[in-house]
């Protein structure tokens, strides 16, 4: 075990469709066997990237299958890096400044990037090399042997 | 998504396999939900073991059905909530508004009349 995906990044293209988002989950146990991370840091960056390639699917793509969801994982510098990509025109930075609804504000909607947030340390709104919006997560790696 | 029901005395059991995760899974629930309060069942306890994952927009599905259900004056209460579903709940700040049970037992026994 290396902690590190080994020969750089790996990349995922799925339609926009919400069944081909188990890709990505296995794709992502995969790799959390192999770095031999703990159940807890597995568990949230797994919540996270579901919720960002979840959006990327409904929102950004608008769940029309014949566009494409780009994702790369890379495990790097003592940490994990997701990139998920699609061909809407973007997110609002100031998204990030909401606060997450109390609870006894029921809303239906406006918690994805709270949940994100809360399991990440950084979320940045990029640009593709081809010009497609990239919305990056990057989480620490947890110290070996750290508790869960 | 996927959703079987079936019934426990007066209790409506909702089966839900799979992921919920918005689009027309959304219409689904609510339009069950719907038809479930206008027949008259108003307690409702929703089985999510066999639930794969949820994300922000099917969590908005569960609030919607847990709000049509209390705005009735029925009960919506949750079954086997898996870990991956726990932590969001936990995140969101929404774990004590959803009434939830590890056993089918001690969950029927919690409805009131």
């Amino acid at each position: 075990m290396s902690g590190e995906t080994q020969n750089g990044t790996i990349h995922l293209e799925i339609p926009s469709d919400f069944r081909w988002l188990d890709v990505l989950n296995a794709s992502l146990m995969a790799v959390a066997e192999e770095m031999q991370w703990n159940r807890d840091f597995t568990n949230e960056v797994s919540i996270a990237a579901i919720e960002a390639a979840s959006n990327a699917v409904e929102h950004g793509n608008g769940m029309d299958a014949t566009k494409r969801v780009c994702m790369r994982i890379r495990v790097s510098g003592g940490k994990f890096l997701l990139g998920v990509c699609d061909d809407g025109p973007g997110v609002d930075p100031s998204v990030l400044d909401r606060p997450l609804p109390s609870p006894d504000d029921l809303s239906l909607r406006g918690r994805g990037f709270s949940i994100m947030k809360a399991l990440v340390d950084d979320i940045r709104f990029l640009k593709s090399p081809d010009g497609r919006f990239l919305l990056e997560l990057e989480k620490a790696l947890p110290e070996p042997g750290e508790a869960e | 998504m996927n959703v079987k029901v079936r019934e426990e005395g007066d209790v409506t059991v909702l089966e839900i396999s799979g992921k919920i995760m918005g689009g027309p899974d959304a219409e689904q629930f609510h339009g069950l939900i719907k038809k479930l309060l206008a027949d008259g069942k108003t307690k409702h306890l929703v089985n999510l073991g066999r639930v794969n994952w949820i994300n922000s927009t099917g969590l908005g599905i569960l609030i919607a059905g847990y709000t049509s259900v209390k705005d009735d004056g029925g009960q919506f209460k949750l079954l086997n909530v898996s870990e991956r579903i726990d932590s969001i709940l936990m995140v969101t700040k929404l774990a004590g508004i959803f009434d939830s049970y590890d056993d089918l037992e001690s969950a029927l026994a919690s409805f009131q009349d």
